[in-house]
């Protein structure tokens, strides 16, 4: 299919000399980008001085108490930042190239500050239901995005996304209405959603509203993060929408939501550790199986990549299900899958812009067609697949060493044996595309600097954080991690 | 308030056997009606959230969401028969079980009886329907009203409790709400009478 973000079809360009000037500079662009890649900037040079600059442990409160600024709100600051000055780049570079793509741009922009506006509010939230509401508003803003310029297979795959959002959010609301059931229930001195407020209250647990609401309210993220039985929007929605997009709700949407997941998994396992721990283990299981089964019958690469999105929810769930030592390895693995997101299917968007086509079978000798590209696209893979030096390697090789120190030998078996049926599906379609003899002739125009930069440094990102992680870094990610009952 | 909850759970189960986009939607304005009753019972409101809240019963869920929907469809000319479940005993039958075990589950979950049980009882009833609605729905008209049932029934749910979220919280509520519907209806719209899944109309189905 030819999505207009993604793929206008290209025309043979001559090879300029390396270091020439890039179209891209040349073409003027809309000022709508220039705008977005303006606040883009400013919002990542804020949330790194908010991550770094007072120490991991410090808490601030502004606004009434509404909002917080914490290791959680601080870390996924951060990610999102990036994420999104990775994004803007790759808008400013590819409406540079492509001039058509300026059709309608401003509309797309507009839709994304909203949607990095309310992300951004809902990880400074300090109220449960007001971040569920922000949440919520981000599904909203990325309704008319993914339909951008689009088609009706694009408009189907937004209202599947939008079904299955409202569905997801709806029972998370009746998760918190439980919750505050449960401390009615227990006598609580008050019923409040502020996460203060609400730690307090924990401590007097109603067994049934508290175990409901929970399990409501992990059923009805687990909805946003792609997790089984409610995951068939996601890779439909991630293969039709246009690959910025896609980016944003892989990297940004998705780590919003998670971090709503983690505040509640903080507040509740101050008190009691093993909450809820089986029900996101078989979570977990049930979506990596999902996700192989994807894997292993697709033959389109963004559909790969989506149901690979599919394996990394549930490898967190499974996390974040037995807790204490594997705590660090989810955060670890969740910083550094919003990264291997971001760039693969930013990636896949140039891919199919070169191409025309999303068949695996269709793209072959990528490292030599299209060099950057092709290199980024295979890294990005092998992140993907949790090799090392990239962090997701060592995510998941602790979340593996708590299950073993857990004593879950069934779940490391299942877990063992669905990553390898996974890695085998992925290898034998990615593979070729990357080291097989290209189809094409050789002929690729020399790409600024600017175009690979933030997708550079993504990659740095992530191998730093599978070899070296500086001090101030390493330091929030073990207060994030704490509060998800580290050992 | 018992009478109010039987007539919330009636909202609920008579559009499921009259089959006509205008019960849907008169069965969404009920439910709102009787929300904004229930709450509306237990005095006037003295705190400005409590005054937002009885606007999003009474304004947005009577008013506003049946309304906006009834225009979109008049407009479309859609023909007057839309059944939210498949008219056959069967369907009907998984209905009255999961009536019978939403009644079930209040029982287990209030063991001090009385009017929260049923409060819980019909939220729970109303719940399970809207899912039966939405798991045997392939319109976009159908699959609407079936996430709106969905929004109802955890309204009245949140009604059985007494405490108030904050100001900006439940302003933020219920324009979420609004949005939604405004979405909702966006869909509607565009995506017409044909099955959202792309595949045809079943046959002896209304296009």
């Amino acid at each position: 299919m030819t999505t207009p973000l993604a793929a206008p079809a290209p025309a043979p360009t001559p090879a300029p000399a390396p270091g020439a000037p890039a179209a891209a500079a040349k073409t003027a662009r809309p000022r709508s980008v220039k705008l977005l890649l303006a606040v883009a900037g400013l919002d990542a040079v804020l949330a790194f001085v908010a991550a770094f600059a007072t120490p991991a442990s410090a808490v601030f409160r502004a606004a009434g108490g509404y909002l917080v600024l914490d290791a959680t709100s601080r870390l996924f600051l951060l990610v999102v930042g990036l994420v999104f000055l990775g994004v803007a780049t790759y808008l400013w570079t590819r409406v540079g190239q492509t001039p058509e793509l300026s059709e309608r741009v401003d509309r797309l922009v507009g839709y994304s500050l909203a949607f990095v506006v309310a992300a951004n509010l809902a990880l400074l939230s300090n109220h449960l239901v007001a971040t569920w509401a922000l949440v919520e508003l981000t599904t909203l803003a990325a309704v008319p995005l993914i339909q951008h310029r689009g088609t009706r297979v694009r408009l189907r795959a937004s209202w599947t996304y939008f079904l299955f959002s409202s569905i997801g959010l709806a029972l998370t609301l009746l998760g918190f209405a439980c919750l505050a059931r449960g401390m009615e229930a227990s006598g609580a001195p008050e019923v409040t959603f502020f996460l203060d407020g609400l730690a307090r209250a924990a401590r007097q647990p109603s067994e049934l509203w508290r175990r409901l609401g929970l399990v409501l309210i992990f059923l009805g993220l687990g909805t946003k993060l792609g997790l089984a039985p409610m995951y068939a929007w996601l890779p439909e929605t991630y293969h039709r929408a246009p690959p910025a997009v896609t980016a944003l709700l892989a990297a940004i949407q998705f780590n919003v939501a998670l971090a709503l997941v983690f505040r509640v998994v903080q507040i509740y396992r101050a008190s009691d550790q093993g909450v809820i721990g089986p029900e996101l283990v078989a979570l977990g299981l049930a979506t990596m199986a999902v996700s192989a089964v994807g894997i292993i019958s697709t033959r389109n690469y963004t559909r790969l990549i989506a149901f690979a999105s599919l394996n990394h929810g549930g490898v967190i769930a499974i996390g974040l299900g037995i807790g204490r030592i594997a705590a660090y390895g989810v955060v670890l693995y969740a910083v550094s899958n919003a990264f291997i997101k971001a760039i693969l299917f930013l990636t896949a968007g140039k891919i199919e812009a070169h191409y025309g086509t999303e068949d695996v079978r269709e793209v072959s000798g990528l490292l030599e067609d299209m060099p950057y590209s092709g290199l980024f696209f295979m890294v990005g893979t092998f992140a993907l697949l949790g090799f090392p030096p990239f962090g997701s390697f060592l995510g998941e090789l602790i979340v593996m060493s708590g299950l073993l120190r857990g004593g879950h030998h069934g779940v490391f078996a299942a877990f063992c044996a669905i990553l390898t049926a996974t890695f085998i599906a992925t290898g034998r379609a990615i593979f070729p595309m990357i080291w097989g003899e290209p189809r094409k002739p050789v002929r690729w125009a020399s790409q600024p600097l600017a175009t690979i930069a933030p997708k550079l440094f993504l990659l740095a990102c992530l191998v730093a954080m599978g070899l070296y992680l500086p001090a101030p870094v390493n330091a929030l990610f073990r207060q994030v991690a704490a509060g998800l009952g580290a050992e | 308030m018992t009478y109010l909850l039987i007539a919330f759970l009636a909202a609920a189960v008579a559009p499921l056997l009259i089959a006509t986009w205008r019960t849907s939607l008169l069965g969404l304005a009920v439910q709102g009606l009787v929300m904004t009753a229930i709450l509306a019972g237990r005095g006037r409101p003295d705190t400005a959230a409590g005054a937002v809240l009885l606007a999003d019963l009474l304004l947005v869920r009577t008013l506003f969401v049946p309304r906006f929907l009834y225009g979109i469809l008049l407009r479309q000319n859609a023909p007057r028969r839309s059944d939210v479940i498949p008219a056959n005993l069967l369907s009907w039958t998984v209905a009255g079980a999961l009536v019978l075990a939403a009644f079930r589950f209040a029982d287990r979950a209030c063991p001090e009886g009385g009017e929260l049980e049923m409060h819980v009882a019909v939220a729970a009833a109303a719940l399970l329907l809207s899912f039966l609605v939405l798991a045997t729905q392939r319109r976009a008209f159908g699959l609407a009203v079936g996430a709106l049932r969905l929004e109802n029934a955890v309204a009245l749910f949140e009604l059985a409790g007494g405490h108030e979220l904050p100001l900006p919280v439940q302003l933020g509520v219920t324009g979420v709400l609004i949005l939604t519907v405004l979405t909702f209806g966006a869909f509607v719209r565009r995506l017409g009478a044909a099955p959202v899944d792309g595949s045809a109309p079943a046959p002896g189905r209304a296009p």
